[in-house]
């Protein structure tokens, strides 16, 4: 798969547990860390882990396992890491008090299919 | 701001109902101070003082236990002066819950002397999560928490707290009919979220504010209209400063006695404390009575306010402030120090960003056992060459391009079957070291030369920084003071005499 599929497939995984706000932003030109973030709300700790195991669940049926799953501040931001694309999911404070969209402003974002 | 201001209030409420004295006798009364090995230290946060409960009680964070101090208060903090009191202020904003400002300030009621210390909500404290900065360290506004990062950062565990939603603020500034504020600068920004919907607009200078307006001067942290103006936390805590001494001026004056009722209320609402009101009553009177108003001096903590350090999980650097460890001591020994012993560095757990981007704890032990690792592995990473594996140790794509396959000799050239070595592995314990004698999972540069040669990084002294503590943890091995210019071998030793003295 390439980074771009993953993005998306993760994205659509996201979508199907209905996670929301979901964003895919490509940042191939302001970093060599990362390709794509993944960004996505779910409405409680319980919710945000089971769209992680979408998004772990999906891609690794299509052979992509993530090399890291951790989890901060007590669930309320969990984070995928598959080296080029990195997932993550907050709850909503979290997600405004990290502000991702605003740190990676300079990336492009992508439609989510 | 929360203290003075409730001072006030608790003050405008004591005299308005003298008449009553013979019932407020018997509340208003010195504070007795929680026991601080007691429930108000925190290290049981669902149990500590009845006031704390409500914003917490649902904080996911209390399950995650790396965030928490396991262990026991030191001696010091039990033998504070007599008339001395100390108070966490934390004003935190309705919307996101997280703390903005976080103030601590030490009461004098002897003199009436206050003295004030914002601590930066960007400090960096020693945490095991990747994203190490105080007010994330205390959660969604977790006071018991927050209490201890602050004893871990000045040394001192705060008495009380006091914590105010930005909003009690504009209420209360409605409450009084306004403040009158000489706004420094053209203040403009808008929030590029439009769903958080939060703007900034005020014009530079003298101009009277009504509640609203109040709250844009103390949240604003930058201006992104017309060119942008971002001078950082330490402006934007003068700024609050300036700002909670004009309102205290204003607080007081004779005329807002009968307003007691409008903010008695919005206390009620907004304002979550642990002191009681006869507490708070007594506070008052003494701030009054001894000129408080006109004995108050707010500090900054010396730092560097514009660090960066990485951040893994968003692959970016984030901006921290490190406070300077000979200053800091000197502020809180001079000004803020409420106990009958001086405070030390060993008191403290003061974090440093080190020239190559690593960081270190003064206490030796840093919490995060991976961060130094990855980002001293960052650049084969950044050349596409190699990526983290589950333990973030660096895996080459190409073993060939691997440092660490390669021994050199002295001339720089591979050497053929030379065994690889993994010298950076900072958590030490689960490898350790194979043929390496045992110095407590750490790396001995003197060891074996033929294999520190071989790598990127120079060899990791196991005891960077000297220090009276006991036993540092192995992950503080890879901190390498021969590749950081600021290394000084023994920073403490001035404070460790005056302290002996």
């Amino acid at each position: 798969m390439t980074p771009k599929e993953m993005a998306q497939a993760a994205a659509k995984a996201l979508d199907s547990k209905k996670g929301v706000d979901i964003k895919v932003i490509e940042v191939t030109e302001q970093t060599t860390l990362a390709d794509y973030f993944v960004i996505c709300t779910g409405s409680s700790n319980t919710q945000i882990n089971a769209l992680c195991d979408a998004v772990e669940k999906d891609l690794e049926a299509q052979g992509e396992k993530a090399l890291h799953r951790e989890g901060h501040r007590g669930g309320t931001w969990v984070l995928l890491d598959y080296g080029c694309v990195v997932v993550h999911v907050f709850n909503n404070e979290a997600r405004e008090f990290y502000a991702l969209e605003r740190l990676w402003q300079d990336g492009k974002e992508l439609e989510v299919l | 701001m929360g203290l003075i201001v409730l001072g006030v209030v608790a003050g405008l409420i004591c005299c308005s109902v003298l008449v009553f004295s013979a019932v407020w006798n018997s509340l208003v009364k010195p504070p007795d101070l929680p026991d601080p090995n007691g429930g108000n230290s925190g290290k049981n946060p669902g149990q500590s003082s009845p006031g704390n409960t409500e914003p917490e009680e649902n904080d996911p964070l209390d399950a995650l236990p790396d965030l928490d101090i396991d262990e026991e208060l030191p001696d010091y903090i039990s033998d504070q002066k007599e008339g001395v009191y100390t108070f966490l202020i934390l004003g935190r904003s309705d919307e996101d819950n997280y703390t903005d400002m976080i103030m601590l300030v030490v009461f004098d009621t002897n003199t009436g002397t206050v003295n004030a210390a914002s601590i930066p909500r960007d400090t960096m404290v020693n945490l095991s999560v990747d994203i190490k900065r105080i007010n994330s360290a205390s959660g969604g506004g977790n006071v018991s928490r927050m209490k201890q990062w602050v004893r871990k950062t000045i040394g001192i565990q705060p008495n009380f707290y006091v914590m105010v939603d930005w909003q009690a603020v504009g209420d209360m500034v409605d409450a009084v009919g306004g403040v009158d504020y000489n706004v420094p600068f053209r203040m403009h920004y808008v929030d590029p979220t439009p769903e958080v919907g939060f703007t900034i607009d005020l014009q530079e200078g003298w101009q009277h504010l009504n509640g609203e307006q109040a709250m844009q001067v103390i949240r604003w942290r930058k201006n992104n209209v017309g060119g942008t103006y971002a001078p950082g936390d330490s402006a934007r805590m003068k700024l609050q400063q300036q700002f909670i001494r004009e309102m205290a001026y204003q607080f007081l004056k004779p005329k807002n006695i009968t307003k007691i009722g409008a903010f008695a209320t919005i206390f009620k609402e907004n304002v979550d404390t642990d002191l009681s009101l006869g507490n708070l009553v007594w506070f008052a009177q003494k701030a009054l009575e001894k000129d408080s108003i006109n004995k108050l001096t707010f500090h900054s903590l010396p730092g560097d306010y514009s660090k960066m350090a990485y951040s893994r999980s968003i692959k970016t650097m984030q901006s921290y402030v490190t406070l300077y460890p000979n200053q800091l001591l000197t502020l809180i020994n001079d000004n803020l120090n409420p106990y009958n012993r001086r405070i030390s560095l060993g008191d403290l757990d003061l974090m440093s960003i080190n020239a190559d981007g690593t960081i270190s704890s003064s206490t030796g032990a840093l919490a995060d056992v991976y961060h130094n690792k990855v980002v001293l592995n960052l650049e084969p990473v950044k050349a596409g060459l190699a990526h983290f594996d589950k333990n973030w140790d660096l895996v080459y794509e190409n073993p060939e391009d691997d440092p660490n396959n390669q021994i050199l000799d002295e001339n720089g050239n591979p050497i053929e079957g030379g065994e690889p070595i993994d010298g950076e592995d900072p958590s030490g314990g689960d490898e350790p070291g194979g043929d390496q004698p045992s110095t407590g999972g750490t790396t001995d540069p003197s060891g074996d030369p033929s294999q520190t040669e071989g790598l990127v990084a120079p060899p990791v002294d196991p005891d960077p920084e000297p220090d009276p503590e006991p036993e540092p943890e192995p992950d503080q091995g890879e901190y390498d003071p021969d590749s950081d210019p600021n290394y000084n071998p023994d920073p403490w030793a001035t404070e460790r005499e005056e302290n002996a003295a």
